[in-house]
C-alpha cells in the first residue's frame, strides 16, 4: 500500500516535471529567439548607420572613406573597420579579416575570435557589416556584440545548469505535493480499514479547507455515520434481546430446577442437568452482552479507585499456574513490584481472566505462558504471551468484534465474547493494546495509564471476601 | 455432619413465579419460609422481627428493595438480608451491598446456591463468637494460625487453598456449587472457561486425601461437598 502510493507519486511528479522541462523549454528558446533577433536588430541599425556615415560623409573615393574611418576610430574602440581594395588589399581600417573569412563574408556576419580575427581583450564578438562601394572597393562595419556571444553561450551551456537544477527542484517540490496529497488518500484509506475492522467511531479527519479531499471526507464520514446508526441499532436490538429474554430463560431455568427435584430416576435427572447447562451457556450469552453494554455506558468510571495491579497479577497467575500445571503447561510471572493503575479492580480482573484463558485454551500442551509486568512512561505495560497457533495478522482487528471466532477454534467451546469484553475493558480504562506475533504464539501488549494522584472519593467497599 | 439447621426467612418479593421457585425449592430442607408481596408489608414484617434471614427482591412495588432494607438498617435492624438481582449489572450489585445487603444473587440462581449461602447466614446466627478453629473429622483448620492439620500429620496449603479449604469446612455437609467458590474464594463474578476451581480442589485433594485417611471432599453436581461420606 505505502509502497504503490510512493510510486504513484513519483509516477506523478515525473509527469508533471516533464511537462514543466519541456514548456520550460520552449519559453526558452522564444526568449532566445526574441532575444537574439532583438540585440541583432539593434545592432545592425547603429552599423548600419555608421556605415552610411563614413559613405555620406566623405568626400568619395577612396582617400574620402579612409578619412572619414580615420576620424571615427579616433572616436570608439568598439566599432571596427576595414576598407579594402577590389584585389583584397587593406586601404584602412583597424579589422585585420583573414583571407578565408574575406571569401564568404557576405551582408551581415556575427564573427568571434574562431573566425580568425585578432579582437581587443574586453570584445569578444563583433558584428559587421559588408558593403561594396561605387568604386569597387569593399567596405566592412563592425560592431562590439559582446551582448550576441554571451547569450548564445548562456543558452549552450549554463541554461542546461539551470534548467537541470529547475528540473530537480520540481521533481522535487512535485513529490512531496503530491505526497502530501496522497497522504490523504491513504489516510482515508487507513480509516476505512480501521473501520471496517470493527472501529466504527473512527471518522476520516477533515482539516477544514473545503478541497475536494474535504469534500470527499465529509461525503464519507456521513456515510459512516449512518452505517455507525444502523450498527448501533444492531447493537441495541441484540442488547434488548439479551435483556428481554433473560427473564423467560430465567423462568425455564427455575423450572427446570424444580422439576429436577422430583426426577423419578439418574437419568432424568442427568438429562435436566444438561438442559440447565445449556440455558446456563445461552444465559452466559447474555450475561456477556449485557456486561460489555454496562461497559459501554462508562458509567463504571465513576468508580474508578487506585488499583493494584502487580497483586491483582500475581494472585491471578498464582491461581492460574496451578490449572497450567494440571494441564502439563507453565505459567512464569515476572511482575515489576509496585504497579498501581486506576481502574475498575474486578472488569480488569476479568479482562486480564479472559486474556489468561485464551493463552491457556489455545496452547498446546507442554506449551508455555508468560505473564510480564512494568512500568513505562506514565504508563505500565502488561504483556501476556502463548506458544499457542496465534492470530494471523489480517484478523488481529476482526477477532475484538462480538462473536468473532477463527475457524481454527471452531471446534471449542466458546463465545467469542472474550476478546470483545477485553477490548470494552481496555477503552472503559483508556487503555491501548495490540497484537503481536510471539513467534509462534500470540503476545497481547496493554498499555495502561498509570495512576497519577487520584481525585479524592470515597473508595468502594471491596466486595467481602469470607475471612 | 451438622444437623440441619431450620431457618426462619422472610421473602420480600412480588413475582409468584419466584415465590414459588423458592418455596418448592427450599421445601425439602425445612426452612420456614414467610412471604411479603410488596415492599411496605415486607417492612413491616421485618421491623416486627422473629426472622434469621430476609431475601429481598430488588424491584419491588411500593418501596423498592434498596430502600427497605436502609430503611430497616437505619432502624438498627440487622437481621441478615439478602438480595435478589434480576440483573447482574457490577452497579446493581455494589449498591445492593452499600446499602447493607449481606449478600446477593442474580437471578436466575441455583437452589443449592441460595442454600449455601443460607446456611453460611444460619451458621453465623449460631456460632456468632466466628469460631477460629474448623474441624471436619480429623481435619483441623485454624484460622487465625493458619494451621492445618490432618490426625497428627501439618498440611501445608498455598493461600488460596487455605483460603478455598476454609470455605468448605465453613459449608461442611452442604453442596456448594463452583460458581460460589469462584466468587467467595477468587471474587470472580463471571464464569470461566478454565478449570481453575476444579484443578485447585484436585491439589487440595492430593494434600490433604492421602495417606489413607478417608476421602474429606466429594465432587457433586456442580460443585463440592466436604464431609465424611458413607
Ligand atoms: N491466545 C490466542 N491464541 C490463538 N488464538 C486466539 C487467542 N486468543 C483468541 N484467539 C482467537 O480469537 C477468537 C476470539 O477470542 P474470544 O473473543 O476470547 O472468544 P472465544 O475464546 O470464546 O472463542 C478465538 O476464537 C480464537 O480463534
Ligand atoms: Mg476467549
Amino acid at each position: 500500500m505505502k509502497n504503490t502510493l510512493k510510486s504513484t507519486a513519483f509516477r506523478l511528479s515525473l509527469q508533471s516535471t516533464v511537462i514543466s522541462g519541456a514548456s520550460a523549454m520552449i519559453i526558452s528558446s522564444v526568449i532566445y529567439y526574441a532575444a537574439g533577433s532583438a540585440i541583432r536588430r539593434e545592432l545592425d541599425r547603429t552599423i548600419k548607420n555608421e556605415q552610411m556615415e563614413i559613405v555620406s560623409g566623405s568626400e568619395g573615393g577612396t582617400g574620402g572613406v579612409a578619412q572619414s574611418i580615420a576620424d571615427e576610430l579616433s572616436e570608439s574602440n568598439r566599432t571596427f573597420y576595414a576598407l579594402l581594395s577590389p584585389s583584397g588589399g587593406m586601404l584602412a581600417g583597424n579589422l585585420r579579416i583573414p583571407p578565408a573569412l574575406l571569401a564568404r563574408w557576405q551582408g551581415y556576419e556575427t564573427l568571434t575570435r574562431a573566425d580568425g580575427l585578432a579582437l581587443p581583450r574586453h570584445i569578444t564578438a563583433i558584428r559587421g557589416l559588408e558593403t561594396t562601394l561605387e568604386d569597387g572597393d569593399r567596405l566592412y562595419v563592425a560592431e562590439e556584440a559582446n551582448g550576441l556571444l554571451a547569450l548564445r553561450y548562456f543558452f549552450a551551456h549554463s541554461f542546461w545548469l539551470y534548467l537541470t537544477g529547475m528540473l530537480a527542484l520540481a521533481m522535487a517540490g512535485g513529490f512531496l505535493l503530491v505526497r502530501s496529497a496522497l497522504a490523504r488518500v491513504q489516510a482515508i484509506a487507513l480509516t476505512s480499514r480501521e473501520i471496517m475492522a470493527g472501529n466504527l467511531a473512527r471518522r476520516v479527519a477533515v482539516d477544514g479547507s473545503g478541497d475536494e479531499f474535504d469534500r470527499l471526507a465529509l461525503s464519507l464520514n456521513a456515510m459512516l455515520d449512518q452505517i455507525e446508526m444502523l450498527m448501533r441499532n444492531i447493537q441495541q436490538v441484540s442488547n434488548d434481546i439479551s435483556h428481554d429474554l433473560r427473564s423467560p430463560l430465567a423462568r425455564l431455568r427455575e423450572s427446570l430446577e424444580i422439576s429436577r427435584l422430583d426426577a423419578p430416576d439418574d437419568q432424568t435427572e442427568h438429562a435436566f442437568d444438561e438442559a440447565i447447562t445449556q440455558v446456563d451457556h445461552v444465559l452466559g450469552i447474555f450475561s456477556a452482552i449485557l456486561r460489555i453494554a454496562e461497559i459501554e455506558s462508562r458509567a463504571r468510571r465513576e468508580h474508578f479507585s487506585e488499583v493494584h495491579l502487580t497483586e491483582l497479577l500475581r494472585d491471578m497467575s498464582g491461581s492460574f499456574k496451578t490449572v497450567a500445571m494440571a494441564e502439563g503447561k507453565t505459567l512464569d510471572a515476572e511482575l515489576e513490584p509496585g504497579l498501581v493503575v486506576p481502574g475498575d479492580r474486578e472488569l480488569l480482573e476479568q479482562m486480564f481472566v479472559n486474556l489468561i484463558e485464551n493463552a491457556m485454551i489455545y496452547s498446546p500442551v507442554g506449551g508455555s505462558i508468560q505473564i510480564r509486568a512494568r512500568a513505562g512512561a506514565g504508563r505500565v505495560e502488561v504483556e501476556i504471551a502463548d506458544d499457542g497457533p496465534g492470530i494471523p495478522e489480517r484478523e488481529r482487528q476482526r477477532v475484538l468484534q462480538r462473536f468473532v471466532r477463527l475457524d481454527a477454534s471452531r471446534h471449542r467451546e466458546g463465545t467469542g465474547l472474550g476478546l470483545a469484553l477485553v477490548a470494552s475493558i481496555a477503552s472503559l480504562h483508556e487503555a491501548t493494546f495490540r497484537f503481536e506475533d510471539n513467534a509462534p504464539g500470540l503476545r497481547v501488549v496493554l498499555h495502561l495509564p498509570r495512576a497519577t494522584q487520584l481525585p479524592a472519593r470515597d473508595t468502594l467497599p471491596d466486595v467481602p471476601r469470607p475471612a | 455432619m451438622n444437623e440441619p439447621e431450620r431457618v426462619r426467612i422472610l421473602l420480600i418479593e412480588d413475582d409468584d413465579k419466584t415465590v414459588a421457585y423458592l418455596r418448592r425449592g427450599l421445601a425439602p430442607e425445612g426452612h420456614a419460609l414467610s412471604v411479603a408481596t410488596d415492599g411496605c408489608t415486607g417492612l413491616i414484617q421485618a421491623a416486627e422481627g422473629g426472622f434469621d434471614l430476609l431475601i429481598i427482591d430488588r424491584m419491588l412495588p411500593g418501596i423498592d428493595g434498596l430502600a427497605l432494607l436502609r430503611t430497616l438498617r437505619t432502624g438498627k435492624i440487622d437481621t441478615p438480608a439478602l438480595f435478589l438481582t434480576a440483573l447482574g449489572s457490577i452497579d446493581d450489585r455494589v449498591t445492593g451491598l452499600r446499602a447493607g445487603g449481606d449478600d446477593y444473587l442474580v437471578k436466575p440462581f441455583e437452589l443449592a446456591e441460595l442454600e449455601a449461602r443460607i446456611c453460611a447466614v444460619a451458621r453465623r446466627r449460631h456460632s456468632p463468637g466466628k469460631s477460629t478453629r474448623l474441624r471436619v473429622a480429623d481435619l483441623a483448620l485454624d484460622r487465625l494460625s493458619g494451621e492445618v492439620t490432618r490426625g497428627d500429620r501439618v498440611i501445608e496449603l498455598t493461600p488460596r487453598e487455605f483460603h478455598l479449604l476454609s470455605f468448605l469446612m465453613l459449608h461442611e455437609g452442604q453442596i456448594v456449587p463452583r460458581r460460589l467458590l469462584l466468587e467467595k474464594v477468587w471474587n470472580y463474578h463471571y464464569e470461566t472457561r478454565t478449570s481453575i476451581v476444579q484443578t485447585h480442589i484436585s491439589r487440595l485433594r492430593d494434600k490433604i486425601d492421602t495417606d489413607g485417611g478417608r476421602p474429606l471432599i466429594r465432587t457433586v453436581k456442580r460443585g463440592y461437598c466436604m464431609g465424611l461420606h458413607d
